[in-house]
């Protein structure tokens, strides 16, 4: 117990250590960062996971780990995923041999990705998403950055909550701002009526047409909102 | 970059210290309903086997809704507690509600608490003690001790017990952040749920009435005040119609 306070405590004097970073990134980017530094891995993501496949990419430490956030969105598979829906910690050492997710594995492995530590962001009743980290090459953690790890989550829980509770939101929690997939939102939306089909049938659409055409899924949105992009076949 | 004074330095470092262990505590004290049952449980437990005098103990609870015996060491005063509130008074009642130390032996609250003075004497009880609680305006309570020896409980049961009750209302205000942050969560997944649907209506509004993301959304804000609907509402409606009409074509 002593142990484990101590390194809170240490981790926790790391994120308060870069407190004026918050406006900017909120207390939930400072932690991805603070995770960069602590667990010697190359990056780190945190959504937020609701209901109906409902997500928001809450920070990054950098836009390599944010694609890999995105790409399990897009694909609605992946460590992040499971770790959510299972309510514990899915460890991945070596990418190449895992098979739970060949969708999220195919993309992510070509593109150099080759380990993933998810987190669940849970504590009693609250449930709120995951805390991921990205390796590029394939090592478990050891055990001291496993429990870094653990702790890492559970501060990355309350950061979340203070991010969003108060007076002052972090810029991502504010009403004002745009969720980070809502092209895709309003994307699906317009393709549901230009093809006559439902909001489900069009998120699958655009969906396959990123993975057919090896492109992210925000991209493809983009062009359908210029209207550059139509998908009247499903190819 | 300036080279900060020493004190300075000092004093920052002093100060995330604070921070540091506020913090952390707040991330300990987040826990479920059954922790806090649990832990109250444990401090009955520690006060009757821990105080000399004790034999067994209680946590009352107040709220707007009436009084309750939050955990106790047994049935049996579980009940005597339950008498008072049916009462609407007693010992325990007492010290909730001023938030003053009661000590008593049964021979002193004959008097002052009859019902009460004679049940707990039937159960074999000769005197009692009992600790408020401080929460805030609208919450309080109280650690009870029943004892069978009829000198009333002393001054060192009383400090012992002190240490109990510093415990219990650390706990009391912790699970109350806690139930505050399980509701934040639950507002932040349902706004979350309901922010993609508002978007896809938004792309359905562009696309049938070919207009840009922000002319689309001005129409949704107008509609939903005009029409006096939740504009998560009204968006569910075009997403349900969109779907349906996909349906029927």
């Amino acid at each position: 117990m002593a142990v484990h306070d101590e390194r809170r405590d240490r981790l926790w004097q790391r994120v308060v250590g870069k407190a004026a970073r918050r406006d900017s990134t909120g207390w939930a980017g400072i932690v991805c960062q603070v995770v960069v530094d602590q667990v010697l891995v190359d990056g780190s993501a945190i959504s937020m996971r609701g209901a109906n496949r409902s997500e928001e990419l809450v920070a990054a430490s950098d836009d390599w780990s944010r694609q890999w956030d995105e790409l399990q969105y897009a694909l609605g598979e992946g460590p992040g995923v499971d770790a959510h829906t299972e309510g514990g910690p899915v460890l991945v050492s070596d990418l190449t041999a895992e098979s739970r997710w060949p969708g999220f594995t195919d993309v992510a492995v070509g593109a150099g990705l080759r380990a993933v530590f998810a987190f669940p962001l849970q504590t009693g009743a609250i449930q709120l998403g995951t805390l991921t980290m990205y390796r590029r090459r394939p090592a478990a953690l050891t055990a001291g950055e496993l429990a870094d790890a653990a702790v890492l989550a559970d501060v990355a829980l309350t950061a979340l909550l203070t991010d969003i509770d108060g007076e002052d939101p972090a810029y991502w929690a504010r009403e004002s701002t745009p969720s980070h997939y809502e092209d895709v939102s309003v994307a699906t939306g317009m393709l549901a009526v230009q093809l006559q089909i439902s909001i489900e049938d069009a998120f699958a659409r655009l969906q396959a047409h990123a993975f057919s055409h090896d492109r992210p899924l925000l991209e493809i949105a983009r062009d359908v909102l210029r209207r550059e992009l139509r998908l009247d076949s499903p190819d | 970059m300036t080279v900060e004074p020493a004190e300075t330095e000092l004093s920052w470092s002093s100060a995330l210290d604070d921070v540091t262990a506020a913090l952390g505590a707040l991330t300990i004290a987040l826990g479920t309903d059954d922790d806090l049952t649990m832990l109250l449980q444990r401090v009955c437990e520690q006060v009757r086997d821990a105080l000399p005098g004790v034999d067994e103990a209680t946590v009352t609870m107040l709220s707007a809704s009436g009084s309750v015996t939050a955990a106790s060491t047994s049935a049996l005063v579980r009940a005597l507690d339950h008498e008072q509130y049916d009462s609407g008074d007693g010992p325990c009642l007492q010290a909730a509600r001023t938030g003053l130390l009661v000590r008593v032996s049964v021979a002193q609250a004959v008097h002052r608490w009859p019902t009460f003075a004679t049940s707990a004497s039937n159960a074999g009880f000769g005197s009692f003690l009992s600790a408020p609680l401080l929460l805030d305006d609208q919450h309080a309570g109280a650690v009870n001790c029943y004892s069978s020896a009829g000198h009333g409980f002393a001054e060192l049961d009383v400090k012992l017990l002190g240490l109990y009750t510093t415990a219990v209302e650390a706990a009391l205000h912790g699970h109350r952040r806690y139930l505050h942050a399980r509701e934040t969560a639950e507002q932040l997944r349902t706004a979350l749920a309901s922010r993609a649907v508002i978007d896809q209506a938004k792309g359905i509004v562009m696309a049938v009435r070919q207009v840009s993301a922000e002319q689309a959304f001005a129409l949704l804000v107008t509609q939903s005040q005009r029409d006096n609907i939740k504009l998560k509402d009204l968006a569910q409606q075009f997403v349900a119609n969109a779907s349906r009409a996909a349906h029927d074509a």
